[in-house]
């Protein structure tokens, strides 16, 4: 068994959003039916096939949701990516015009044994897609199109209550051969001849001679059977992973407050943060757009000073982000994209730097596995303030105090300051205020003058008489200039 | 215990046994993780003998230059040696880095926040606390309430950080959730006096001072000059 079919019934609700317990209908806008009912819909007697009107006549407070071919073929494209967890080759399914009859096909080949035997594989996927609170119905067989109708006609047997591989195939072979012609999509004068010809189940089909086929019925659906049967390979293009990041959410009702965002907004940015671990990937920049009725979309960007790739931190970092935005008018759609997908560092994922190290060896409370993400702590912070509020700090060398350190932004990393001399004589109080203030003539002179001179190549030049003194209960550091004037420049705490 | 009459001893011990008696010396446990201060005087008021993680520290003080800070220094030199951050919140003035080099704190680990207000200083102050990204946080307050210290003090004990704070108002005597409470003011220019007026695990202890350098700070300032060395071309010997 190489080919594994995945149906999503739930793909054509296109990633709407909305009271699960309110009843919808998503309408075929050509023709103005009803193509999908929700359980709720269902209920109080929506049919598919029914008319809006007649539909919106049985339940008055039914919400239709349009059908749109480019966001049914988005929210498929990032099933199939999705699905790239569980194979190297994913393969979207077209070939029926009907939404409702597409889906995926995933080759198997090289994932049994990771999976232990298909029963794993299929279990395993099943689980994932309950994660994910997606219907599915999934049939794994030889060949593509084998599987697909497998998939398509759910038995209540299904994988797990076969034994083995050998009882599987030969189950899924007659079950195959008992499925009804019309089950096959074939073109309306191919279905008439058939009838005509009295064959009415794949099994008579198959009795007849395949030449005879292909010269008298249709040479298309003789190579359909031999597809069919895995007697010529049917050739499949798989799912391209595109070089960018970009998911939607519709809602039904459209949202008024930012507090209303966030939930739909982390489940896109689950979305994201399983494709970028999937692909190893990480991101500094996140754009959401947000669609309203009346007035242009509004775009909202997160920029973080290190990438970052966990969902934990890009869910705190755009709660508090989103508290600096405010909403000019009600969402109806919200599209997160990432343009930007740098690759992960493999030095980020170090996962013995924390253990041995030596000085953090008594940190038995609490061992954080990534001691060396500290810069996410600037990410968090700088969601919340303005980047010139954090600040590092770095020795310059210059002998003016004043300009002896410098602040840096923090996403600067201060260089490595060569082995400097050390200067056993100067003592250099803890706090320097910026601006010297004036003060009188200090009478408790602990230690001093040290004199200061230099500046000459900026035209920023100083000479002044730096004294330690004892004032008020507290140790200063003051200066005299030339002109004799005593100012405080620090403290020594 | 001296034997003071067997009837009497033996409840005394059951009590023991029971735990229902706290006794001095049980403070003393040598089996807490802890890094000494630096200042002998200061380790020996310290429960375990040294700050704990996860155990907050106001420290009370009268202006900048009281020495408020020098108490944590040689503890701040160790633990910027680790790879994780010490966050300085709101602090009155910069810190210089030059003298924080010269006491040995590593400053590509310092990072200094300026919040715009108290509110998004204790953010600051719980996110840095919570995050585990930070080896210590030191904060400087300007308004003082329980509840919020009671939120650091927790978040302190969730993360094993070092945390310590400058509250710049009068003490509020109707006690804090901090662990430690501190009060420092200049005796000479070269000792503090400190007096513990709350200690997780023991009773507020009396006054004591802290001599803050070993170097007097009156020695006259002189610029060290290198020794002159003399090799004698023949026997190739340093004569100093």
């Amino acid at each position: 068994m190489s080919w594994l079919y995945i149906h999503f019934p739930d793909v054509i609700e296109q990633d709407w959003i909305g009271d699960e317990d309110a009843p919808f209908a998503v309408v075929d806008p050509a023709t103005d039916t009803v193509i999908h009912v929700s359980p709720a819909a269902e209920h109080a007697g929506v049919e598919v096939d029914m008319s809006v009107g007649m539909a919106s006549y049985l339940c008055a407070d039914l919400q239709l949701c349009p059908f749109q071919p480019e966001r049914y073929q988005a929210t498929l494209l990032q099933r199939a990516l999705w699905a790239y967890q569980f194979s190297s080759q994913v393969c979207m399914d077209q070939s029926s015009p009907q939404p409702s009859r597409q889906g995926l096909w995933l080759n198997m080949d090289g994932m049994l044994r990771l999976f232990h035997g298909v029963q794993g594989y299929c279990q395993a996927i099943k689980q994932a897609c309950q994660q994910q609170q997606w219907q599915v119905s999934i049939a794994a067989a030889h060949t593509p199109l084998a599987a697909r109708h497998l998939a398509l006609n759910p038995v209540p047997w299904h994988c797990s209550d076969v034994s083995n591989e050998t009882s599987m195939a030969t189950f899924a072979e007659q079950r195959l051969r008992q499925l009804a012609i019309s089950e096959f999509d074939l073109d309306e004068t191919v279905q008439t001849t058939l009838r005509q010809l009295g064959i009415k189940t794949l099994d008579q089909l198959l009795r007849l001679p395949m030449s005879e086929i292909h010269h008298r019925i249709c040479p298309q659906l003789a190579l359909t059977i031999k597809r069919l049967l895995g007697q010529v390979v049917h050739p499949l293009d798989s799912v391209e992973m595109p070089d960018h990041y970009q998911h939607s959410t519709h809602f039904i009702s459209e949202i008024e407050s930012r507090e209303g965002l966030l939930f739909p907004l982390k489940r896109l940015l689950g979305g994201l943060c399983g494709y970028l671990q999937h692909r190893q990937f990480t991101t500094q920049q996140l754009r959401l757009t947000l669609s309203h009725r009346n007035i242009a979309d509004s775009e909202w960007v997160i920029q973080i000073a290190y990438p970052e790739h966990r969902l934990s931190e890009w869910t705190d970092i755009c709660r508090y982000q989103l508290e600096r935005h405010t909403l000019p008018a009600p969402v109806q759609t919200l599209t997160l994209s990432v343009e930007q997908l740098l690759p992960l560092d493999s030095q980020q994922l170090n996962c013995f730097d924390g253990i041995f190290d030596e000085a953090d060896i008594d940190h038995s409370i609490n061992t954080q596995p990534d001691t060396q993400q500290k810069e996410a702590l600037i990410n968090r912070l700088q969601a919340r303030m303005d980047a010139q509020q954090l600040q590092r700090l770095t020795t310059t060398g210059d002998p003016r105090p004043e300009y002896a350190q410098q602040s840096l932004f923090a996403e600067q990393a201060p260089a490595d300051q060569p082995q400097k001399i050390k200067r056993l004589c100067s003592q250099r109080p803890l706090w320097l205020i910026s601006q010297p203030q004036p003060c009188s003539v200090p009478t408790d002179i602990l230690s001093g003058p040290e004199r200061i001179d230099g500046g000459w190549w900026d035209q920023q030049s100083v000479r002044r008489d730096y004294y330690i003194v004892r004032s008020q209960g507290r140790v200063q550091w003051m200066f005299r200039t030339d002109t004799g004037d005593w100012f405080v420049h620090g403290y020594f705490s | 215990m001296p034997n003071q009459g067997g009837a009497m001893s033996l409840e005394l011990q059951q009590v023991l046994q029971t735990g229902q008696v706290w006794q001095a010396q049980q403070h003393q446990a040598t089996s807490q993780v802890s890094i000494s201060s630096g200042y002998q005087q200061l380790d020996n008021q310290l429960p375990a003998a040294g700050w704990q993680p996860g155990q907050l520290c106001e420290i009370y003080h009268r202006g900048l230059g009281a020495g408020e800070l020098s108490v944590v220094l040689p503890a701040l030199a160790q633990l910027s040696q680790r790879s994780k951050w010490v966050l300085w919140v709101a602090p009155p003035a910069m810190p210089y880095a030059p003298a924080l080099e010269a006491a040995g704190v590593n400053i590509q680990r310092v990072l200094v926040v300026h919040p715009k207000s108290h509110q998004e200083a204790l953010w600051c102050l719980e996110e840095g606390l919570k995050s585990g990204h930070c080896s210590a946080v030191l904060g400087w307050l300007y308004e003082w309430q329980k509840a919020p210290i009671r939120r650091l003090q927790l978040a302190a004990q969730s993360s094993a950080a070092y945390c310590w704070l400058w509250p710049q108002l009068e003490m509020d005597n109707s006690g804090s959730p901090a662990a430690l409470r501190l009060s420092i003011e200049r005796d000479t220019p070269w000792t503090i006096k400190a007096q513990f007026h709350k200690r997780r695990g023991s009773w507020p202890s009396d006054h004591f001072t802290v001599p803050l350098t070993t170097r007097d700070l009156s020695a006259p300032v002189r610029a060290s000059t290198p020794k002159s060395t003399v090799v004698n071309p023949i026997t190739q010997r340093q004569v100093g």
